[in-house]
């Protein structure tokens, strides 16, 4: 049996016994093939099982791209089955058709495995398109569901994740999503409809999850690295704070972390209910304002850490006294804050991964910090003298007298030269230890046999004629 | 001048065959004495000798010694030409560029005739000095050829320990050990089925499959082969080329990575 029967066996499993909906990128996943492979795959199946009796309960999805004929810019997809595929085909210029899915007639519309290893933003997106599942339906069974069979899909959806006890924490983070998405996206209504929407999703796991329980999924690795960079951000605020770049870097980091369900726990993002009933206050206080102001404002507001890092004392000020005020406070705070946590990031050693300029000098008022490559000798355990360039930060005053503050356990990079001159000692140790086991003692008369020895040379042993 | 013909055709070709994939480029010297190769592997880890003496030659002449370097693979080309009946003679002037084959037939009904380029080859010759060696084994070919074979399959090297019980070939990989023991025979009909163990002292050394694999394309030339083992030398094995001549691969042990 070929590996492609193999896989049509399962395939055939998929559609006849397991009776789900196969799509060319599930299986992709779950074979482990290539999606083309996949494709192929799908192909020969259909083309295989068309003329058996059990395939007619199993229906084609073909989905279809090509350019509209209607309009010559627009290019267009649609689902089609297998019957009106040729019709559909016949509204497009250059279309190709593909297999969208294959839809078994009692397939049950349940939240796959993708939906169930997605994050709370895929998740809601997928029981919000529980819709889309309807039009397939509807095209094959000529049934559309009624909003309570979706309702109960729907239920059934959140049932089945919630016993596999993965999703409570991501839908109990959700509110910080919609959180962030609300102060994002406060001016569109219609997307704040949406998101009270999912809400009433979420809010009755939402009781039965403790807030602090920290998400367990392991296959959720990328928001898992997202929620360590945003826990490092707020425990050690960046140690180059003045290199406006890296900032910027790490504050995009920081407000994508909060848009992400692991940040819950973080004091620094509110919780939806609480900031709701922040920004009437806030509200209250600028109420005279504009509401674009107010849109500044609410942007100001969720980023102005990163306004703080950003910006120098050039800042451009901002219209209102009363908000330059308070901006200039949350500063003040933020730089106290800061401060000894860059000390602290001193003390701990970290290691650059790259050995970093000879002198970097801070924008600091009094003192200066440079770092420079200083040659230290001491005596190693062996007794030897060694000496060693180590980068030492000195704080310098403007009146010039140096103060030392650390050593970094860097060692410069080794020139060239030195590197090959201790290639040479080994080299010539190497040689000396086989001039002596080959003159010395003479030869072991049983040679250890090994399994995998070092493949010597047949020059070893011959010396070139003359 | 230089013609040297070989009744026996096939000989050479088994020859060519023996050296072919262990080999891309490679001078033959002529001499009155016969015609000598001697080359390494491009990897330089295997040496091949080969000697064919005039006297095998029905006929043989060589006025100059001559060196003829030869691309393996085009020579290949030409020998496949031949059938194993065919007489072949090689034809080359004193300072040549070219080297002429001629193949015949047996009733002389049929004679082609191909000419190869020679190329410059600045081969280092190595001088092997004669070695006593501490085990000479000689088994059927066949048999050798055999065990290389299989044991290559578990493993990149073979084990080979020569005890004056016999010979024992091992090899360990990553889904087994294998082993196979030779004792002497002590009756045999046939001397060239006969396995015989000459041993100063014992043996063990480690040497790599793939080039003993190379080293038995040279089984049809003879039906024994002859090992000789020291400890710390290369392997020497050797076939018989008819009576006139021989052709010896020489491998380098691998060596404990410790020393």
């Amino acid at each position: 049996m070929t590996v492609t029967d193999d896989k049509l066996l399962k395939l055939e499993e998929f559609v006849y016994d397991v009776q789900r909906t196969i799509t060319p990128r599930w299986l992709s996943h779950e074979l482990g093939i290539p999606l083309i492979e996949t494709n192929s795959l799908l192909k020969k199946f259909v083309k295989n099982e068309e003329k058996k009796a059990r395939w007619k309960d199993v229906k084609v999805i073909f989905a279809v791209t090509g350019e509209s004929k209607t309009s010559r810019s627009h290019f267009e997809v649609a689902l089609a089955t297998s019957e009106d595929v040729d019709k559909v085909k016949a509204r497009f210029r250059n279309c190709a058709a593909e297999i969208y899915c294959l839809h078994p007639s009692h397939a049950s519309v349940k939240p796959t495995a993708s939906i169930l290893n997605a994050n709370q933003e895929h998740l809601s997106e997928s029981v919000c398109d529980l819709g889309k599942y309807d039009t397939i339906r509807s095209k094959i069974s000529k049934q559309p569901r009624t909003n309570d069979e979706v309702e109960e899909l729907r239920k059934a959806a959140f049932k089945t994740s919630e016993s596999l006890g993965f999703i409570k924490n991501q839908v109990a983070s959700k509110p910080t999503k919609a959180n962030s998405e609300k102060t994002v996206n406060k001016s569109t209504a219609v997307k704040n409809e949406e998101v009270a929407v999912t809400r009433s999703f979420s809010d009755p796991i939402q009781k039965k999850t403790s807030p602090t329980k920290k998400p367990t999924n392991p296959k959720n690795a990328l928001s898992a690295m997202f929620s360590k960079q945003a826990e490092k951000n707020k425990t050690a605020p960046p140690k180059q704070a003045s290199l406006p770049v890296e900032v910027e870097v790490t504050a995009e980091v920081k407000e994508e972390a909060i848009s992400l369900p692991e940040n819950k726990k973080s004091e620094d993002i509110p919780k939806p209910r609480e900031a709701q009933k922040r920004k009437p206050t806030k509200d209250s206080k600028g109420s005279s304002k504009p509401p674009a102001k107010k849109k500044k404002e609410e942007t100001k507001k969720t980023q102005r850490k990163r306004i703080i890092a950003l910006l120098s004392d050039s800042e451009e000020e901002s219209d209102d006294e009363a908000n330059d005020k308070r901006l200039r406070a949350d500063d003040e705070e933020v730089v106290t804050v800061q401060k000894p946590d860059l000390e602290s990031s001193d003390e701990e050693e970290v290691v650059p991964s790259t050995p970093l300029p000879a002198k970097e000098p801070r924008p600091a008022s009094g003192k200066h910090k440079v770092k420079q490559w200083v040659e230290k000798t001491f005596l190693d355990d062996e007794g030897f003298m060694v000496t060693e360039k180590v980068i030492e930060e000195i704080e310098i005053d403007e009146d010039g007298t140096e103060e030392t503050e650390r050593t970094s356990p860097i060692k410069p990079p080794t020139p060239k030269k030195e590197q090959k001159d201790e290639k040479e000692k080994e080299n010539k140790e190497n040689t000396k230890k086989n001039e002596e086991k080959s003159h010395g003692k003479g030869r072991p008369k049983k040679p250890v046999a090994t399994s995998s020895g070092k493949q010597s040379s047949i020059m070893n042993f011959f010396s070139k004629a003359k | 001048m230089f013609e040297a013909r070989l009744t026996q055709g096939s000989l050479l070709k088994k020859v060519m065959e023996a050296i072919r994939e262990l080999l891309n480029e490679a001078s033959f010297d002529c001499s009155e004495n016969g015609i000598q190769l001697q080359a390494m592997d491009n990897s330089h880890v295997s040496l091949v000798s080969l000697n064919m003496g005039s006297e095998g030659f029905d006929k043989f002449r060589c006025d100059r010694n001559l060196t003829m370097g030869m691309n393996l693979a085009s020579l290949s080309k030409i020998l496949k030409c031949a059938s194993n009946s065919d007489a072949i003679t090689l034809k080359a002037q004193d300072d040549p560029d070219t080297v002429t084959f001629t193949f015949e037939s047996e009733n002389n009904e049929r004679v082609s005739d191909y000419s190869m380029k020679l190329i410059n080859l600045d081969q280092e010759h190595l001088g092997i000095p004669d070695t006593e060696y501490s085990c000479v084994v000689k088994m059927p070919s066949a048999d050798f050829a055999r065990i290389c074979k299989d044991l290559s399959q578990f493993g990149d090297c073979i084990t080979i320990s020569c005890t004056k019980e016999g010979i024992k070939f091992s090899v360990a990989g990553d889904i087994g050990t294998g082993n196979v023991k030779l004792a002497q025979t002590a009756n045999v009909d046939k001397e060239s089925e006969a396995v015989t163990v000459e041993m100063q002292e014992p043996v063990s050394l480690t040497f790599a499959c793939r080039y003993l694999n190379h080293f038995t394309k040279a089984t049809p030339l003879s039906e024994q082969v002859q090992l000789s083992l020291s400890a710390d030398v290369p392997l020497v094995v050797e076939y018989k080329i008819g009576e006139f001549g021989h052709i010896r691969y020489y491998l380098a042990p691998k060596i404990d990575e410790d020393d």
